[in-house]
């Protein structure tokens, strides 16, 4: 008979990464390497936390693809697709190539100025400490996240991603 | 400081784990597993483990399976998608969520034993965007934003030859800004 909790397969908050609303594009990304390190991760977090300046409101989360689409640049973003498509295909001189590349880059750098509250997206759903694994699943699937924030007594406690659920469900499995 | 382009980030389709449509969701689900134990072995900083690549009976590419799509394929049929329209269609009422508690204890492994079963060609994303090799990073930087995507084959040589992903475009996008 399975009936675990969701609690025994959180990743504990202290132990996930979390920024403040405030923190620039470019610090964010900073604030998720130095998690890689810290906590010998193999790559940049999928997703980080957004809380409030004193960390005591969730306000958001950001994904890497908002990191992205916080620092494309803006011609990238007016037009529809096949029209971003055509920029790419003029055939230019390689040279020039090179001069614009330093542009998008300097223009990028300054788009990594920008705060990430602006480019954080809200929290699809939230998850209770003793809620089972299966509102788990149908949580994840029923708004197309791979993370949810994890409850207790109205607070932040850790969150459950779906990596965790498919372990657990193997285990289960195999039980 | 030219931007790379996709055909030097992308990860090669051969570092995937790669299954025929008609394999099953436990299938993909240790193959993934397998992936994940080689790569923390390895400590290999590029991890495509999270992606099983799905192939017809031609060997041609159908589809990408992700963690998400094995999820939607555990999910029970009582809180699916066409259930709940079914629902909403006879009575304007929505699926309760707290359905899910019709699964737990031992209901739950039931359950789950018969969806494993199911052919991940059923719940593979089909794909619908590509990139070419010589497309640079900005190029993917705006189908990933424009689609919300993670991740987008490449092709070379009218064939797919790798996959492109967020991590990989933000890494490179981080040494040329930092």
């Amino acid at each position: 008979m399975y009936d675990k909790p969701i609690h025994e397969i959180i990743v504990p908050l202290e132990e996930y990464p979390c920024i403040p609303d405030t923190l620039t594009l470019g610090d964010a990304i900073l604030e998720m390497a130095v998690q890689i390190l810290r906590r010998k991760q193999l790559s940049l977090p999928r997703v980080a936390l957004v809380f409030d300046e004193s960390f005591s409101e969730l306000l958001g989360m950001l994904r890497r693809r908002d990191i992205m689409r916080g620092l494309e640049p803006r011609f990238l973003l007016s037009g529809t697709m096949e029209y971003g498509r055509k920029l790419f295909d003029v055939q230019v001189d390689p040279n020039l190539a090179e001069i614009s590349s330093e542009k998008i880059v300097a223009h990028m750098r300054q788009r990594a100025n920008r705060l990430v509250r602006d480019f954080m997206i809200p929290i699809p759903a939230t998850i209770d400490y003793d809620d089972h694994l299966m509102k788990a699943v149908y949580e994840m699937v029923d708004r197309n996240t791979s993370l949810l924030p994890v409850l207790k007594d109205g607070k932040v406690v850790g969150v459950v991603r779906s990596v965790e659920v498919l372990q657990e469900i193997a285990l289960i499995l195999q039980s | 400081m030219v931007m790379k382009l996709c055909g030097e980030v992308m990860i090669p389709l051969e570092r995937f784990p790669q299954l025929p449509y008609w394999f099953t969701l436990r299938q993909a689900m240790a193959e993934l597993e397998r992936v994940v134990d080689d790569v923390m072995k390895r400590h290999c900083p590029h991890c495509p483990c999270r992606l099983v690549l799905v192939f017809d009976a031609q060997n041609q590419l159908l589809g990408i399976l992700r963690q998400q799509d094995i999820l939607r394929g555990l999910k029970p049929e009582i809180l699916a998608e066409n259930a709940q329209r079914h629902t909403e269609s006879l009575f304007d009422v929505k699926v309760d969520p707290n359905l899910y508690k019709f699964y737990e204890g031992d209901r739950a492994l039931t359950m789950l034993q018969e969806q494993i079963e199911r052919p991940i060609g059923d719940f593979a994303r089909p794909i619908k965007i590509m990139l070419n090799g010589d497309d640079d990073l900005l190029q993917a930087i705006a189908l990933m934003t424009r689609e919300d995507l993670d991740f987008i084959p490449v092709q070379r040589d009218n064939r797919i030859a790798g996959i492109v992903t967020v991590l990989d475009v933000l890494q490179e996008t981080t040494k040329l800004l930092l």
